[in-house]
């Protein structure tokens, strides 16, 4: 197997008894790739971003990851320990909602150290001053760092998540609709933070959205889903501009235009 | 005829050997040596209903039923005193029940029952202290879910427990927490080493005697067996530091332990005396010793 | 230099009663460095098209399009934006961005993009933004309030700023006066005299005639 991917994930089906979530979806991406995942509700975006992040076992493939050690994991083999222990360090999840990604009763410096914490970090100065240094990263004033997320607005919060996320370096980052509940004046500055965290970082990001408009923004390459099948995939651009498979016209042309 | 026997019978009431069935007191016995290999680990067990309500003790008294044998020495003590409400009924139930002798005398006790403190009294080799637990789960009051906190456990996840030490430090610029201050056993597992004062953690650590801890409304046992390290949790830049009052105990002159602040007047003047009565009682016999020989 | 062999292009639209549209067919011709080939023809005879074709955005239906030893049919997805990014610029009618985003940031995106570092990226943006005469007081603000003919000039900016040994310009002059078409020209030649080849859509003749090296009429092919 060629080692130049970062994550690669094989004919993925996850069955939920006669239903299809996914069926036989394989994607794969290189560090600094934004990689889009659309389709309408009940496409089965959601569950194959489970499954290939490893909250879901799937029913039928493989998900491999290149680790920093050069080592190719998979996931379906690899122990939970070991699972959770690199979806903590080395993986990324920004939920739409970011109440599911923050704890909303810990300041936001709490939020942001846990995961040093959780990895080993035992100096209390050091972990307030990596969590300030997020916090400016993200454009959240730093004054705010003991401030708990309940008091933010939802961008704030959405900014914090991925802070949060982000402060163990990870390399590869998962989003789900990641601008879903924003009022659209936010998500702009959202959009703006992802695309030049991931020019900077290097890092690579699979991004789900229903949103066309954010998916032209934000992703190099596109899947399409439809009833759980990947009905095409390919350049962003082209799939948008001149999408091949019926069910990608029908979503490109009944996008409303401003 | 049939009127005495009649009063005989409401006045004998047999009990087994600490009032505990011999299963029972089997399947507390296994919970415990399991415990005992795992130090700090939650072992469930099947909790009895007992003839108090939970919140009185019940986990520490079924310990320590499974644990009495006719020729232990029985000391029970209740935030330190041997003679509050607490201590003395449960001290009468155990006599009532398993006719053991019974002392206030930490160094002739075989077997200590205590809530919410550890003697200041050394312990030594063979002696066993019953920890009375309300909520045995450190984690519990960050992750309502007991779902994850096994897993915590189990995948060694302790990320949050530094995080509420963090907002701790954040909010009132050093670790508030005063009892009940989580400890890390064995270099493993997390443990909460019930809401003792901070004060008395490091006597947690590499102690001669048998450490039991039972929580009765939440079916759970841990153990720290003798001579284990038990280290409480803190930051490289902000070391745990077992605090107590900067007074000396009005009664026997102590400034070395525990001290309980007792109202003694109207106008609100204060007072502070030993929380651990027995040891007091000693320091104040030590006291006239010197007394007597200048 | 950049080789058009053969190029068919229809589209075929399933929700709208299976329609085929032709777009055109049998394209050939060729580009050679230091070149402006000017495309021309009618409206709706597949300009716009072809350029998108080149670049990617549209997929080939029939025939070829080499830019140098890259065969466009056969590239993947990451090979074509591997080009995309050091080799194959590509100047649309319309402003595409990010809402919010300063100009001076949408304008050294393209630089940032291959490694450039930020110091050297802004100065190079200002000095192309300080070109096309597009006021310093705007530098901070988002294009997407600006006239159509200062969004245009921040589009050919992103589009210039870095030397793009390819290049696709679609109307690049449409929207603008007379002395800031100049200005683009003048962009344009130099391009073309550092040795980039360029296919154009110039409906300006005058444009036209001054940069173009030949013409390629869509229609006549």
């Amino acid at each position: 197997m060629k080692q130049d991917f970062l994550f690669k994930a094989s004919n993925i089906s996850k069955y939920y008894g006669q239903n299809i979530g996914c069926k036989n979806v394989s994607l794969d991406i290189n560090s600094g790739e934004v990689l889009g995942i659309v389709g309408e509700s009940g496409s089965g975006k959601s569950t194959l971003l489970n499954c290939i992040y490893g909250n879901l076992e799937v029913d039928e493939g493989d998900i491999f990851l290149n680790d920093k050690s050069k080592t190719i994991l998979n996931f379906t083999k690899i122990s939970e320990p070991k699972l959770r222990l690199i979806q903590r360090s080395d993986l990324a999840f920004v939920h739409q909602n970011p109440r599911d990604g923050l704890r909303m009763n810990i300041s936001a410096g709490g939020n942001i150290g846990e995961r040093l914490m959780a990895i080993g970090h035992r100096n209390y100065g050091e972990i307030r001053e990596i969590a300030s240094n997020w916090l400016e990263k993200v454009e959240i004033d730093v004054s705010r760092i003991d401030d708990k997320p309940s008091t933010f607005s939802g961008g704030m919060q959405q900014r914090l998540q991925i802070a949060r996320n982000l402060v163990t370096k990870p390399r590869l980052i998962f989003m789900d609709e990641p601008t879903g509940g924003l009022d659209v004046s936010v998500q702009a500055k959202i959009l703006d933070l992802l695309r030049n965290l991931v020019r900077e970082l290097g890092i690579a990001a699979i991004i789900i959205t229903h949103d066309l408009a954010v998916v032209r923004l934000l992703a190099d390459r596109i899947i399409v889903m439809q009833n759980g099948n990947v009905v095409e995939a390919g350049l962003c651009d082209q799939v948008l501009d001149d999408p091949q498979h019926k069910y990608s016209q029908l979503l490109v042309s009944s996008v409303l235009q401003v | 005829m049939n009127e005495m026997s009649k009063n005989e019978n409401i006045d004998i009431q047999i009990y087994n050997f600490a009032y505990l069935d011999e299963n029972t007191k089997r399947m507390i016995r296994r919970a415990l040596l399991k415990a005992l290999c795992i130090p700090g680990y939650q072992v469930p067990f099947s909790s009895r209903e007992m003839p108090m309500p939970y919140g009185w003790g019940t986990g520490g008294i079924q310990v320590t039923s499974a644990c009495l044998i006719p020729k232990d020495v029985l000391k029970v003590i209740d935030q330190g005193a041997d003679d509050t409400t607490n201590a003395v009924s449960i001290r009468k139930f155990f006599q009532k029940t398993a006719n053991v002798a019974v002392t206030e005398k930490t160094s002739d006790a075989s077997l200590i029952q205590t809530r919410h403190r550890i003697p200041e009294t050394k312990l030594k080799e063979k002696q066993i202290l019953v920890y009375q637990v309300p909520i045995p789960e450190p984690l519990r009051f960050l992750e309502p879910r007991e779902t994850e906190t096994r897993k915590m456990h189990a995948l060694s996840e302790y990320g949050l427990m530094y995080v509420k030490l963090y907002e701790d430090i954040a909010k009132h610029g050093h670790i508030e927490t005063a009892y009940a201050y989580p400890v890390k056993t064995n270099g493993n597992y997390v443990t909460d080493p019930s809401p003792i004062p901070k004060f008395d953690n490091p006597k947690m650590n590499n102690s001669p005697a048998i450490q039991l801890f039972g929580a009765g409304r939440e079916q759970r046992i841990y153990a720290i067996p003798p001579y284990t390290n038990v280290k409480s949790l803190d930051f490289e830049d902000y070391p745990f530091e077992a605090m107590k009052a900067n007074f000396k105990c009005s009664i026997c002159g102590s400034s070395d332990s525990y001290l309980d602040e007792i109202i003694v007047s109207d106008d609100g003047k204060r007072s502070y005396i030993c929380s651990d009565t027995d040891y007091c009682k000693e320091q104040t016999k030590l006291n006239s010793k010197k007394e007597d020989q200048l | 230099m950049i080789q058009i062999k053969n190029l068919n292009k229809s589209f075929e639209l399933y929700n709208q009663n299976n329609t085929n549209i032709n777009v055109f067919k049998n394209i050939n011709f060729k580009v050679n460095k230091g070149e402006v080939v000017a495309l021309t023809g009618n409206s709706g005879t597949g300009k716009s098209t072809l350029l998108k074709l080149i670049y990617g955005s549209y997929i080939i239906s029939k025939g070829d399009v080499l830019i140098s030893d890259i065969n466009i049919r056969k590239s993947t997805p990451r090979d074509i934006l591997k080009l995309r990014k050091n080799r194959l610029g590509y100047v649309s009618q319309f402003l595409r961005v990010v809402p919010r985003v300063p100009t001076i940031e949408v304008v050294i995106e393209p630089l940032l993009d291959i490694g450039c570092e930020k110091n050297i990226a802004l100065k190079k943006g200002q000095e192309i933004l300080e070109r096309l005469k597009i006021p310093k007081n705007l530098w901070n603000l988002s294009p997407l309030t600006f006239s159509g003919g200062e969004q245009q000039r921040v589009n050919i900016a992103r589009g210039f700023i870095y030397n793009y040994p390819y290049l696709l310009l679609d109307e690049p002059t449409a929207s603008l006066d007379q002395n800031n078409k100049n200005i683009v020209l003048d962009l344009i030649e130099k391009a073309k005299l550092n040795g980039s080849a360029i296919i154009g859509i110039f409906h300006d003749e005058i444009a036209r005639n001054r940069v173009a090296s030949r013409e390629v009429n869509l229609e006549n092919l």
